[in-house]
């Protein structure tokens, strides 16, 4: 909302300069986002009234002329002027050399054509108030010769833009903004604006007109007064400057009036060309499925039967709240006018706002909810400028359709509750001054509020927000509450996130953030079959773009991208992780959303054995024993080189997934389930004998044919030697001509221990000759001598 | 056998013998087994006893001094082998180490932390809530009027009519409530989304962190002591904070928090964080608004009351490492990432 300082002067005085009457407003909840200077930036003293007292062909050129204008003080100036929209007598904005134009060009005494011009009368546009250039603006005759001239006009303004929250529809105007200064600096707020004009025209409204409501839910209230004797033409400049300061555009008298009615006091106002209204008659009714209107932005809209429309006997001659139509329009031959002040409901216009794709300065304060008490009120300023500024005649009477509007509630406010949640001690006038001041009156047990805040201030903690906030919140006072009695703490999740990070961390691989968003093309990407699970991706309903359309059931793709990018950018080894939740469909209401670990190994070093080297690291560092890493098929990995991991998988990226990421082949990845790493909690670990009996080492080799694996020959070593065989590692593969063609050699490093005694050689050798039968019988292996 | 001959000889090869390892053939000649005092030892026996004295002492005395000889040479050559040692094993010690493989703290991560453990220490219990929930927990039990316009298809996204991808972490408040009865000092973290488009300061994921009071005797001072000590934890000891009255939905009354500038402090240039104004907002805050009391059984309005309040772990890690542009975060670039190890 922009409100110029010169407006808001008119209803509440202050002294405070207005970036600091803007934070002042800031800090009570009117958030001063911004603080424009307007029009002529400095020099005021160089703009006066000016009166022409002769206007003659200037001799050099046929499209000037040569004035002479007295500018109240000393002599008459010698002005040249490229305008012809005046003659001798007329009352002008004159700008002396020194002067400096709202575009910043300083005027001087100037030759043109060889006749010197001290100084310039000045068109609407020049000084910023319009977009009126064809000649220069004419004053009122009645302004004193020789005034300055921003005491009559508001030539230079500072205008505060202050953003306001959706609960406060009663701020989008400068007299709400008005009030909240008035309460904040705890002074006198003045009138609403307007004054009744005498109604002078012929017969009644409803003479004129006949309305009535069909759609009562979506339309409460709908007002209207007629005007004769119309006659469109410009605003006047004061108009103007206001509109243009608050960030609209003047465009005829009556258009100006509709608009500043909306700005002064915030109700959105419409005026229809009574005659172009089939029927003379007013409908208030939903649209049909289908109805055309043309809107006044020329575009011709389809409207359906969510839609509220202001229809006359034939057509819709407005989308309620929104805009009106072309054929209604006031235009320059308007004579008759019907002024609406009527009151939408804020979730239809909203509705049919986002429907429609039209937003206005009227939709955006009807979505948030007007008060339905305002029409006559904007009836009331409407009439006083339609009968001064368009010379129009007002019709008696008017029609006002409503049914029981509702009544403000009557708030209680206890002190004790007030002081309680705020912290802070409140004198009791201060109190009834923050609320008298914005409008709420003490009524037997509480506050009455007033119509404009009826719909967010209905509870008493609505009340205490009013006093907190007015009374500011620079004075409540900082303090710590005690925090849980049982003491604060991680959960267990967040615990064990934390080991897995760190583990990755110190096994070399960078933590990433990645998009949870896929494309729909993702599974196809990665070769997921229509029956995979993962392939069914949770949709969204309204994705910004195809590129984030759907939720992802892998974690390790999104680190693909990451991975291809460091690499183009000469990065010789990338390893990559990323925690996060999948998104897979389910039985419930909501997806199933389990939390994930994957991580990409790409560029020096990469491969199968360093992903499954990271993923036995975190088996071990979360006191979980590592699974048996079987062979797997996973789509997207390679088939000789992938491996189940608990209810996961580490492997190579299948050639195929690796080059529609644009990757190289051997970009190695893995993926688990964070469920899978929840070992035993780490208070539960108890101490287990190491020192007392020290272990035995030996180590073996055993020749198996190649396509044995070794997963295979560890599990048969493990359950042949029993208790006592504490530790296997297989720390080479050997093959060549030694062990024969089709054979391998794999080394084994044994550990044997017992927690009561220390082991005999004797014993060692049992479980060892057990462990070579075993072999033999199980995989066809031999010792190696 | 001539022992003083045979002893000079000795003394001689001990004092010429060059190395350990020269030492040691000389110790075995000369003090051996085979070597001849060794062995003109042994034969004492078979001496009548009043030779075998005298002889005895004079062999012991030449042995012993041998033995003192060959200790002391010993000595002296391995001190000038490992002189000799340490000269030769001298390194360059301005050539780079050998850094084994280190993997980055990713910023959001690393800030996350931070914020979170303030909070544990302000005695706030962490818990965990689903990214993607019911428009009940996101908007309805949050008190969001039915029109409120971040429930609009152009704000929120939808995966059913009543199901969204969280606009944020407030729905874990709800939750959380359910869970159990006062005292709650809960706070969670987590991903949101919304259909902002990306900007410098906007992107449609992003983290935020989330707290929630519920106690006897819970006052806006208590969320302004709380956020101030949370500011200085985070931004430094030398912050303040002030509220600004705001609206939300689910909070009344509302606050948007500012905190002091951090950049001005660093240096007097015109501050391009807080744009000269001294403050800069982190995050939204408010008293519970006792409409949601009514949403979960046990919480009476008239009993306890609360505080909440969110913030984007994104902006505080911006603000606090002056990144121009969150969604560097997003590049996981490890010439970004390395920075902030």
């Amino acid at each position: 909302m922009r409100v110029p300082v010169s407006w808001l002067r008119e209803y509440v005085s202050f002294d405070l300069p207005p970036r600091e009457l803007g934070e002042r407003l800031s800090m009570t909840g009117t958030k001063l986002e911004a603080l424009h200077r307007r029009g002529v930036p400095r020099a005021l003293e160089r703009y006066r009234v000016g009166r022409v007292l002769s206007r003659e062909q200037h001799p050099n050129a046929d499209r000037l002329s040569l004035c002479s204008v007295d500018i109240g003080a000393g002599e008459p100036q010698q002005i040249v002027c490229g305008a012809r929209n005046f003659e001798a007598g007329a009352t002008v904005a004159v700008a002396l050399p020194g002067a400096v134009l709202p575009d910043g060009t300083e005027l001087r005494v100037a030759k043109l054509r060889g006749l010197e011009s001290h100084g310039m009368m000045l068109s609407e546009r020049e000084l910023d108030l319009g977009q009126d250039h064809d000649g220069i603006m004419l004053l009122p005759d009645d302004w004193p010769v020789g005034d300055a001239l921003i005491d009559h006009l508001a030539i230079a303004d500072d205008v505060l833009e202050f953003e306001i929250t959706s609960n406060r529809p009663d701020c989008q105007n400068v007299h709400g903004i008005a009030r909240e200064v008035s309460a904040v600096l705890d002074t006198d707020l003045a009138d609403w604006p307007g004054t009744e004009p005498e109604p002078t025209g012929e017969g009644k409204a409803e003479d004129y007109v006949k309305a009535r409501i069909d759609a009562p839910d979506m339309c409460p209230r709908w007002a209207a007064r007629v005007f004769t004797n119309v006659r469109v033409g410009p605003s006047p400049p004061w108009l103007k400057a206001r509109i243009s300061a608050a960030g609209m555009r003047p465009i005829s008298n009556v258009v100006d009036i509709t608009n500043y009615v909306m700005l002064a006091i915030g109700e959105p106002t419409h005026a229809f060309d009574l005659d172009k209204v089939a029927g003379r008659e007013i409908i208030v009714r939903r649209a049909a499925d289908g109805e055309r209107v043309t809107t006044l932005d020329g575009q011709d809209r389809v409207l359906d039967t969510d839609t509220l429309v202001i229809a006359d006997a034939e057509k819709p001659s407005a989308v309620a709240g929104l805009m009106g139509s072309e054929w209604s329009e006031v235009t320059a031959g308007t004579t008759t006018v019907l002024m609406e002040c009527a009151n939408f409901d804020g979730p239809t216009t909203q509705a049919s706002s986002i429907r429609l794709g039209l937003r206005t300065e009227g939709s955006s304060r009807w979505e948030k909810g007007l008060d339905p008490h305002l029409p006559p009120k904007a009836l009331r300023l409407a009439s006083q400028l339609m009968v001064e500024l368009a010379g129009a005649t007002l019709v008696p009477g008017e029609i006002d359709l409503h049914g029981d509007l509702p009544e403000p509630p009557v708030v209680p406010l206890r002190r004790e509750r007030l002081e309680g949640l705020i912290g802070v001690a409140y004198a009791d006038d201060e109190v009834d001054r923050a609320l008298g001041r914005l409008g709420y009156e003490w009524e037997g047990p509480g506050w009455r509020v007033p119509t404009w805040r009826a719909a967010d201030t209905t509870r008493e903690v609505d009340l205490i927000e009013e006093v907190a906030r007015i009374r500011g919140l620079e004075r409540v006072p900082a303090e710590m509450p005690g925090g849980h009695p049982g003491g604060g703490r991680l959960n267990p999740d967040e615990r064990l996130r934390r080991r897995v990070v760190d583990v990755l961390r110190g096994a070399g691989l960078s933590e990433a953030a990645t998009l949870t968003l896929w494309d729909l093309g993702m599974p196809e990407r990665l070769r997921l079959g229509a029956g995979d699970r993962r392939a069914a991706l949770v949709e969204l309903q309204n994705p910004m773009s195809a590129e984030w359309a759907a939720m992802r059931t892998l974690v390790f793709p999104g680190l693909l991208g990451s991975a291809r990018r460091n690499l183009a950018m000469s990065a010789p080894r990338v390893a990559l992780f990323e925690i996060g939740h999948v998104f897979l469909k389910g039985d419930g209401r909501l997806p199933d959303q389990p939390s994930r670990v994957a991580g990409v190994l790409a560029g020096e070093g990469a491969g199968f054995f360093a992903a499954k080297g990271v993923v036995e690291a975190l088996f071990e560092a979360a006191r979980v024993e590592a699974p048996a890493f079987r062979p797997v098929d996973e789509p997207f990995l390679h088939p000789g080189r992938a491996a189940a991991a608990g209810d996961g998988f580490v492997g190579e990226l299948h050639p195929l997934v690796a080059e529609a990421f644009e990757l190289e082949p051997g970009v190695a990845v893995f993926e688990l389930g964070l469920d899978g790493l929840r070992g035993r909690p780490p208070e539960l670990v108890l101490y287990r004998d190491v020192t007392s009996f020290p272990p035995l080492r030996q180590d073996i080799a055993v020749v198996v044919a190649e396509d044995v694996p070794a997963g295979r020959v560890v599990e048969v070593v493990r359950s042949a030697g029993g208790a006592e065989l504490t530790r296997i590692e297989v720390f080479d593969v050997y093959r060549g001509p030694q062990v024969g063609e089709g054979r391998k050699s794999l080394a084994l490093h044994l550990v044997f221990q017992a927690p009561d005694r220390t082991l005999t050689d004797a014993e060692a050798d049992a479980v060892r000759e057990r462990i070579v039968a075993a072999l033999a019988a199980e995989v066809g292996g031999e010792l190696r001598a | 056998m001539d022992l003083d001959a045979l002893v000079s000889d000795a003394q001689a090869r001990i004092a010429a013998a060059t190395g350990s390892a020269a030492l040691e053939q000389v110790r075995i000649d000369v003090l051996g087994r085979k070597a001849p005092l060794v062995l003109a030892l042994r034969e004492l026996g078979s001496l009548d006893p009043e030779e075998r004295r005298a002889r005895g002492a004079d062999l012991n005395r030449a042995r012993r001094s041998l033995e003192e000889l060959v200790d002391r040479r010993a000595r002296e050559l391995a001190e000038a082998e490992l002189e000799e040692r340490l000269r030769s094993d001298r390194l360059d010690v301005t050539l780079p180490g050998i850094v084994p493989p280190r993997g980055y703290t990713h910023l959001i991560e690393g800030t996350r932390r931070d914020i979170l453990d303030v909070f544990v220490g302000f005695g706030y219990r962490m818990v965990d809530g689903p990214e993607i929930d019911t428009v009940h927990y996101n908007f309805d039990a949050l008190n969001h009027a039915p029109t409120h316009p971040s429930r609009q298809v152009t704000d929120t996204f939808y995966v059913c009519d009543d199901v969204v991808l969280r606009t944020h972490t407030s729905p874990v408040q709800i939750r959380t409530m359910e869970a159990g009865p006062p005292p709650v000092y809960m706070a969670t973290a987590g991903r949101c989304y919304r259909r902002d488009t990306p900007d410098a300061t906007h992107t449609a994921m992003f983290t935020q962190i989330e707290g929630l009071v519920v106690d006897r005797g819970i006052t806006l001072g208590h969320l302004k002591g709380t956020l101030l000590g949370f500011a200085r934890a985070i931004f430094g000891a030398e912050r303040e904070v002030r509220l600004r009255p705001h609206f939300f939905p689910f909070t009344e009354p509302s606050v948007e928090v500012d905190v002091s500038c951090f950049n001005c402090a660093r240096d007097g240039s015109p501050c391009r964080v807080c744009r000269g104004e001294g403050w800069v907002e982190i995050l939204g805050a408010g008293m519970v608004d006792p409409n949601l009391y009514g949403y979960v059984d046990g919480y009476d309005p008239e009993e306890v009351s609360g505080f909440a309040f969110g913030m984007g772990v994104e902006r505080v890690a911006g603000l606090r490492h002056d990144i121009p542009d969150i969604r560097l975060l997003w590049e996981n670039d490890l010439r970004f990432m390395e920075q902030f190890g």
